[in-house]
């Protein structure tokens, strides 16, 4: 491996990685062969895990949308063909836990995997044995991809969030008494997890595309002359491409519904 | 490994560092002195240990890497990069992950413990003006350092002072009011009196606390109170500090172990009186006294220390240090340890029975 002359500018900063379009164009899964609507399945159901995991972990909605993120960026430099996309959704939520100050049990997390993926295939409840290989083989292939997950997200793991972003800019368009709207916000921002949007714009273009389909499915008027969001740092441009990108998420396939479905089991 | 077209070079071999020798040994690591093979820039390399982590990369060390990247101040130590080491089959090692720091000559243990290093007043300014801006630093941006102490502190050749080692730092926030922190955090010598006394909800003025002690060793030249059990620390600050009671510090019958120790009664508060023989500056003695104070909500903060007379009289602090660039060699407590042939054995976190039971104070 060459060494590189300077000292690598990417570690150390804190702000979230924008990568470059090249880099989401061509994914390490499809150079591996891997079909576009295969991985983008992968990748909403590794969420859709992770979701699931997070609620029986009682863990923050915080610590998930870190996970969601590092879990979309770790695939966008290893293919899902080399790495099981279960075991490292188990390690991103295991290292989200941490760096969200939530830490929880590794023997914690491989359980409730264990039994969302028994309730997928419709088997009945059941604990993971602890003394059983499966249960060892399973927690040391957590820790080797967590390990994985750093290493080639070069430790910038720490997930900067629109959430903060969306209650500030509501304030300033003084719609913060709307709970509809707020609310509406905040859903698209947890449904756009699911996408690479996080790899693509920085937390306050999406905090503004987030604003801007709610206010208008809600017929909400924001000052349009000149756009409201420009204040914010984010271009028209931007926007609609997001705009493109979150519609895909309401026409993905039955994969998410079925794990949909557990979230749902769960919650209630 | 580098094949696939994707793997971006976030993450360098340690291998572009060349390990020089060990600077430093603790229950979080082991410190080596290292440079770099082509800039033949030096650095120190913090490797984190992995081991024997059953629960996966420990969450100290992310917290570090978190906080060092927040942080950038020219008294905080400067975190360049993360590097990594692959694991060799043949010898069943496994791979480690190293922090790159900047490279300091000196820490403040190693100096203060060699005869031939002297300082004058106004580099003793200079030198705690450094240290509280950096902590002021720190406070300001909601992170409490938990293990300050002279090993801690590191001095570069040029006699600016950096904190390093933010292993047990964490962010608090104000708006939370009832934290859960582990009360079991900084080296029992620097230990303020509410942890001590199984406080929970702690703040800054902790960091204050180990502040004042530090800043009596730049004139004792050795930690001032030096116990070797949670009683006999308190026992030592209440023989400095007078005793501990609900008239001096309110909340202190709210604290789980205060009635479990029996401290000594009607002992009377003799800061001054006990460091004066060594501390003759009337600034620098009340100094230390407010950060010693026992009740942490009275204590002194970073701010108000930086406007403290002791900085804005005369002698005002120096523009440099000049014995350091004199020094050749470097001072570094672990270094020292080993040189020397009767070993003052510093405690580390949760292991300090070896001491012999002598009450030591100034």
């Amino acid at each position: 491996m060459a060494v590189p002359t300077e000292f690598s500018g990417v570690v150390l900063s804190l702000e979230n990685t924008i990568y470059p379009d090249e880099k989401l164009q061509e994914t390490p899964s499809q150079l591996d062969g891997l079909s576009k609507e295969m991985e983008t399945n992968l990748r909403i159901a590794g969420c859709e895990y992770i979701q699931a995991a997070g609620i029986l972990l009682k863990l923050p909605q915080v610590a998930m949308a870190t996970a969601q993120v590092l879990y979309q960026r770790y695939y966008y430099s290893k293919s899902f063909v080399k790495y099981n996309y279960e075991i490292c959704a188990m390690a991103c939520i295991f290292l989200a836990a941490k760096i969200e100050e939530h830490p929880r049990r590794i023997r914690d997390v491989v359980n409730v995997f264990y039994h969302i993926r028994r309730k997928l295939n419709e088997l009945p409840n059941k604990v993971m044995d602890y003394m059983s290989n499966e249960y060892f083989h399973k927690k040391s292939e957590v820790i080797k991809a967590e390990r994985r997950v750093l290493k080639e997200l070069g430790f910038c793991v720490h997930v900067k969030h629109p959430h903060k972003c969306i209650v500030t800019y509501l304030k300033i368009l003084e719609c913060n008494d709307n709970t509809e709207l707020i609310q509406k916000a905040w859903n698209y921002m947890n449904d756009s997890l699911r996408t690479d949007v996080f790899m693509r714009y920085t937390p306050e273009t999406i905090a503004c595309a987030c604003i801007y389909l709610s206010a208008r499915q809600l017929g909400i008027g924001l000052p349009s002359n000149p756009p409201w969001y420009e204040v914010f740092d984010a271009t028209t441009k931007e926007m609609e491409v997001y705009l493109l990108i979150v519609s895909v998420i309401d026409s993905v396939d039955m994969l998410i519904y079925q794990v949909k479905y557990v979230v749902d089991i769960i919650a209630s | 490994m580098s094949k696939e077209p994707y793997n971006y070079p976030f993450i360098h071999d340690v291998g572009k560092y060349e390990k020089i020798t060990k600077i430093g040994h603790g229950t979080f690591g082991e410190v080596f002195k290292a440079r770099n093979r082509i800039s033949k820039e030096f650095v120190a390399l913090k490797r984190v240990l992995l081991g024997n982590e059953k629960e996966g990369f420990p969450i100290t060390s992310l917290r570090e890497i978190k906080i060092l990247r927040a942080l950038k101040h020219d008294n905080i130590v400067r975190l360049q990069e993360i590097c990594r080491s692959k694991g060799t089959p043949q010898s069943r090692k496994r791979g480690s992950i190293y922090l790159v720091f900047e490279f300091c000559a000196h820490d403040l243990a190693g100096l203060l413990q060699n005869p031939q290093v002297k300082f004058n007043l106004s580099e003793i300014k200079r030198m705690m003006k450094h240290l509280l801006s950096g902590l002021f630093y720190i406070h300001s941006n909601k992170v409490l350092h938990r293990d300050l102490k002279a090993a801690n502190v590191l001095v570069t050749r040029d006699g600016v002072l950096k904190l390093a080692d933010f292993g047990l730092a964490r962010v608090y926030s104000r708006k939370e009011k009832t934290h859960c922190f582990t009360n079991r955090v900084v080296t029992l010598w620097y230990r303020a009196p509410e942890l001590l006394l199984g406080c929970r909800d702690y703040g800054p003025a902790i960091d204050m606390w180990a502040i004042g002690c530090i800043m009596a060793e730049f004139w004792t030249r050795s930690a001032i109170m030096q116990g070797n059990s949670e009683t006999n620390q308190l026992t030592l600050i209440t023989q400095l500090c007078g005793s501990i009671t609900p008239e001096v510090y309110p909340d202190v019958d709210k604290l789980d172990l205060f009635k479990k120790f029996d401290l000594p009664a009607s002992q009377k508060r003799r800061v001054k009186e006990r460091l004066s023989h060594y501390v003759r500056d009337r600034h620098a003695l009340d100094l230390i006294d407010r950060c010693l104070t026992i009740d942490p909500a009275k204590r002194i903060d970073s701010d108000s220390a930086l406007n403290h007379d002791f900085f804005w009289s005369d002698p005002l602090p120096a523009s440099k240090i000049s014995c350091l660039s004199r020094l050749n060699v470097s001072m570094f407590e672990f270094l020292i340890d080993r040189k020397t042939t009767n070993p003052q054995h510093r405690p580390e976190q949760s292991q300090m029975s070896q001491q012999p039971g002598y009450d030591r104070v100034f």
